[in-house]
């Protein structure tokens, strides 16, 4: 990368205006995503061309490669809205709610178990978006608001995310900074622990305010520490890709355990009514219902068998992009098969593989519906139409910036200004990292070596820095646009993405402040 | 038929139309972007891909 733009307060206020015009306009204006997203699209654009010395053969690259990221990113949700829509038809749907609603009937056992373990074990398996686009929907029908739904799993499935996908973030932060992994992964994974826990008190405060969170206390401490030590265990037994899968899976069987337990104390009578609710009749068989999803899960761990892996490396699509250099002299490498979809290892080829079967097994068994599949994929146009425009025009933002160095350049800010303090906002630039770009594995790439250089230039430690990195970007998932896009597509909450957004950013921040404020206590008094 | 007229007297058909033009001009745009800017390196049709972009991000303003 070459010098880029000049540090300076002008240069810095420009690159944040895209940012800036994107927030203020779904937060304080309530606009819908697509709106807000177009407006800092075009705004980036004008800034790119006239202050940061782009051309336009650079920012239709930048462009393009947002294209290429939003196609990865809607390919998952247009495929997972269509299976959702399909078991729905079916009638899938509410009966899934009903047993798991029987499963757990106390809510805040339910947000727990599903909204904050199951969550976090889809991230584990699959990652990239499909936790949200899986257990949302669900949670909705156990009786949740959709709004509430969204939010609790957007900031539920946030601890698993380094770890999650099969590792993937968290093998990015090792490869970029080049920190072995027996050294970054046990001390991530114990920084790693604060966070786990405070995003269970997080769900159960977004589930029944402060009322849930004194009744979840014990529970709350309890699932967390089992899914903290696991994490820790695994990461220091070596076996890092599996964290958050097995962690997630621990976590729903010690809440299922302690739910039954006098440790969590008995819903209201108000709850007691939402439980009652939701008894009705009919339908196909939870097995049944919840086929398509089972084989979701069964494809996902099949596709991580190294001999499965082997066999689709060569099986993938993306485009190549060539370097490309600003005015100022910001360089980006050139970078080849950009956002891959690999076939057997992408949730959407995965998703589809899953529908074919089910479509297989029931009509075998005679339990399709004759005409489900057009409803379901009509649904489905109208549902994702909105969404693909508010995503394709936030990412193609984020990519114009990150190509001309405004993103690099708002990250050397926080760096410069906080100086001695910086341990406390470093997890922010993780943060940053993951809401422009909807992944934790593009905020490690992005940040990754600016705070380890940071880290050095400071003389604090490199691991702890790039851990924190990390994990701020791992939390940054619950406040992605990209991300909160697929929970408001999925339950029908579309247009209204301010409204989850708002909910879930408190919590992200203050999540946030709590790992920054932790690692300086690391850094400098232990 | 009667919901349609209630739609085009208060705009919402024409925003409705507007929102799926916006969505189909980026999708059809997408490889023109790539093929005028990384592929050809042309760049009459590098600047009429981000014409169009450009144009698909006014409607979305308007009709969203």
């Amino acid at each position: 990368m070459g010098d880029g733009p000049e540090l300076n307060v002008v240069n810095v206020l420009l690159a944040a205006l895209p940012l800036a015009a994107l927030l203020t306009s779904i937060l304080a204006l309530k606009w819908s995503a697509p709106r807000a997203g177009a407006a800092a699209f075009l705004v980036v654009a004008v800034i790119a061309l006239l202050f940061f010395e782009s051309d336009p053969r650079l920012l239709a690259i930048g462009s393009a490669k947002g294209l290429s990221l939003s196609f990865f990113v809607l390919s998952i949700i247009w495929t997972s809205v269509l299976l959702y829509n399909v078991v729905d038809e079916l009638g899938g749907i509410d009966v899934i709610g009903r047993t798991m609603t029987r499963l757990v009937e106390d809510p805040l056992a339910q947000a727990l178990v599903v909204g904050w373990a199951f969550s976090g074990f889809m991230q584990g398996i699959a990652g990239f978006g499909v936790p949200v686009a899986v257990v949302a929907p669900l949670m909705v029908f156990m009786g949740f608001g959709a709004a509430r739904a969204a939010a609790i799993v957007l900031v539920g499935h946030a601890w698993a995310v380094t770890f999650g996908s099969l590792g993937s973030s968290y093998f990015t932060i090792q490869l970029v900074t080049d920190i072995p992994g027996e050294e970054i992964g046990p001390h991530m994974a114990a920084l790693f622990a604060l966070p786990t826990i405070v995003t269970g008190f997080a769900v159960a405060h977004l589930e029944g305010g402060m009322k849930s969170l004194r009744r979840g206390i014990p529970i709350v401490l309890i699932m967390g520490g089992s899914m903290a030590l696991c994490l820790w265990l695994l990461a220091w037994a070596g076996a890092p890709q599996v964290a958050s899968l097995v962690s997630g899976l621990v976590g729903c069987g010690v809440g299922w355990m302690v739910a039954k337990t006098p440790l969590l104390p008995s819903p209201s009578r108000e709850t007691e009514r939402r439980v009652t609710a939701q008894e009705a009749q009919g339908g196909p068989s939870f097995h049944m219902a919840f086929l398509p999803y089972y084989a979701v899960l069964a494809l996902s761990v099949l596709s991580q068998v190294p001999a499965v892996k082997e066999l689709g490396a060569s099986l993938f699509w993306g485009l190549d992009y060539p370097a490309t250099e600003t005015g100022t002299g910001y360089a980006v490498d050139a970078q080849d098969s950009y956002a891959k979809i690999r076939l057997l290892r992408h949730p959407a080829p995965l998703i589809l593989l899953s529908l074919a079967l089910t479509y297989g097994v029931l009509l075998v068994r005679r339990g399709w519906r004759p005409g489900a599949g057009i409803a379901a994929a009509r649904k489905t146009y109208s549902q994702c139409v909105p969404t693909s425009v508010g995503i394709a025009t936030m990412v193609m933002m984020a990519l114009v910036m990150t190509d001309t160095g405004m993103t690099v350049l708002l990250g050397r800010t926080i760096a410069d200004i906080t100086q001695t303090a910086f341990p406390v906002f470093s997890p922010y630039i993780g943060v940053l990292g993951t809401f422009m770009t909807g992944s934790n594995t593009n905020s490690n790439v992005m940040f990754g070596v600016l705070q380890q250089e940071t880290a050095g230039a400071l003389g604090v430690s490199a691991v702890t820095i790039a851990a924190v990195q990390s994990i701020g970007g791992s939390l940054g998932s619950a406040i992605a646009p990209a991300k909160v896009l697929v929970g408001t597509a999925i339950v029908g909450l579309s247009g209204k993405e301010g409204e989850v957004m708002k909910r879930t950013i408190p919590y992200c921040l203050l999540i946030v402040l709590l790992v920054g404020i932790q690692a300086w206590i690391v850094l400098n008094l232990l | 038929m009667f919901d349609r007229i209630r739609q085009r007297a208060s705009g919402t058909f024409a925003k409705d139309r507007v929102k799926q033009y916006a969505f189909w001009a980026i999708a059809i745009d997408s490889p023109l972007v790539y093929i005028g800017a990384v592929t050809l390196d042309d760049p009459v049709l590098t600047l009429a891909s981000l014409a169009v972009l450009a144009g698909a991000g006014a409607m979305a303003l308007w009709a969203y």
